[in-house]
């Protein structure tokens, strides 16, 4: 008796230093005095990204992207975005590359033919609220429609973002919630996934020199989790025989992430990164990373980054199964290991050149490259090799009129 | 777990707002764009969706990606 009323007052006093955090973060943010805001420029951004990697899976996919102010405190903004996947798919006795889970069209073949198109569409906007109690805040709408011949996703985005305390603080929150239609052309089924996703950041001018960013997310993900084109091979009695792998058919996940700039001398900047996430299949992660950018000179800045990745597998990941089980994957994702993201960026602003895409100071050319490096303990289900190495290269181009 | 972590938010909180305000005319460093987060959230979420697709974390980055992704 005695040591479940002990437990009990322990319960209670654990909940009450949990709501006694709560409310004092909600103490110390509120009251801060509420400023406005700005709206982002008219833009129009065109990227064509390549991904290549040593599994032999190429993806070439071009992206544009408009926004424009309307009136005083609204503006749109489009987007559209192609994935063409090539090469993986025809060499795979399976017919789906085991990296990207790309298929072959019905009318596809051969290396030189694009296996897989995916096309993504998004309009959204953003307005000023400029009357109110939430004055000084502003909110925006975003819808993505994501499709290809054996997947569509359609993701609604709500977010609001409030500027206080001079304009040193911004709170925002976001909700997102996507509907997923998996239809892979090798079953007879078709399932769905949704996903809902609540996220809160605060940015915070600390000095004239740094800036920071505290970002948490919370994901439930619900509906056929797993990738329908892997597969689970179990030997019995001498006999190979292929599974379906089997994912539990819901997930929650959350992350928190910090993000801080730090400008050092009047042309060099530092932007650290540092990112913890859990979840409830058992993976837990962390992630550091930090960016170095220079202005060479008024029309030219470098930067050079390095990220690091380290995760832990999900509970019923195993490199082999003896029976079939309750749950079973093969999904490299799900294993533990590491990966190492190198990058170097380079900007190129117009108005200094020669050149006719540079001739306007309103013209700005963003070149991308990055090196990934993904080690697993287990060997990948499908080209049993331990290591991803992977090149992708970003060249862009952003008009601001 | 949970509580560690509302700890350490609450404890950044109070030492974000024990920060001085920064005022407007101090703020020409912090308006250089290689200062500001997220400058380019085209670019950030396609390169959000990569890493997604082939590592087991998602979120805490403010940036987003949508669709089912190969890429």
């Amino acid at each position: 008796m005695r040591q479940t009323r002990i437990r009990r007052r322990r319960e209670l006093l654990q909940r009450k230093s949990l709501q006694g955090a709560v409310v004092m973060i909600l103490f110390m943010l509120l009251p801060l005095a509420a400023q406005g805001q700005d709206l982002s420029e008219d833009e129009l951004q065109v990227t064509m990204n390549g991904y290549f990697d040593n599994f032999n899976v190429n993806i070439v996919y071009p992206s544009m992207s408009f926004t424009k102010r309307v009136s005083d405190s609204t503006t749109v903004n489009l987007r559209y975005l192609v994935d063409v996947i090539s090469a993986a798919s025809m060499r795979s006795h399976f017919d789906v590359d085991g990296v990207s889970s790309a298929t072959p069209k019905e009318d596809g073949g051969g290396d030189d033919v694009p296996d897989e198109m995916r096309q993504e569409f998004g309009l959204g906007f953003t307005d000023l609220l400029k009357g109110g109690l939430i004055r000084g805040g502003s909110f925006s709408l975003n819808t993505i429609y994501s499709t290809e011949h054996d997947y569509t996703s359609f993701t609604l985005a709500g977010s609001f973002s409030y500027l206080m305390a001079r304009k040193n603080t911004t709170l925002q929150l976001g909700v997102v919630r996507s509907w997923d239609t998996v239809a892979p052309q090798i079953r007879d089924w078709k399932r769905k996934k949704d996903v809902y996703t609540i996220s809160l950041g605060v940015t915070q001018i600390l000095s004239p020199r740094l800036i920071s960013q505290l970002n948490y997310s919370h994901n439930q993900s619900n509906g056929m989790l797993s990738d329908a084109y892997q597969v689970v091979q179990i030997a019995q009695n001498g006999d190979v025989t292929n599974y379906e792998p089997v994912h539990p058919d819901a997930r929650l996940r959350r992350a928190l992430g910090l993000q801080m700039n730090y400008k050092a001398g009047s042309a060099t900047g530092f932007n650290f990164g540092l990112r913890y996430y859990w979840d409830d299949w058992d993976v837990k992660s962390l992630t550091a990373s930090v960016l170095w950018q220079r202005h060479l000179n008024p029309a030219m800045t470098v930067g050079l980054g390095l990220r690091h990745y380290r995760q832990s597998k999900a509970f019923f990941f195993k490199s082999e199964y003896l029976a079939p089980e309750q749950y079973m994957t093969v999904d490299t994702k799900l294993a533990s290991g590491y990966s190492n993201d190198y990058q170097l960026t380079l900007t190129i602003r117009g108005g200094y050149w020669r050149l006719p895409v540079l001739a306007s100071e309103k013209t700005q050319l963003n070149l991308r490259v990055n090196f990934y490096h993904r080690h697993s303990s287990t060997p990948d289900w499908h080209s049993r090799l331990k290591d991803l190495f992977a090149y992708l290269v970003s060249l862009g181009v952003r008009y601001k009129f | 777990m949970k509580r560690r972590i509302l700890f350490a938010m609450a404890a950044l909180a109070a030492l974000l707002n024990s920060c001085a305000a920064v005022q407007p005319w101090q703020r020409g460093e912090l308006a250089d764009p290689i200062m500001i987060i997220n400058e380019n959230p085209v670019d950030a979420g396609i390169r959000e969706h990569y890493l997604d697709y082939r590592e087991g974390s998602v979120g805490g980055t403010g940036a987003q990606s949508g669709g089912c992704g190969c890429g």
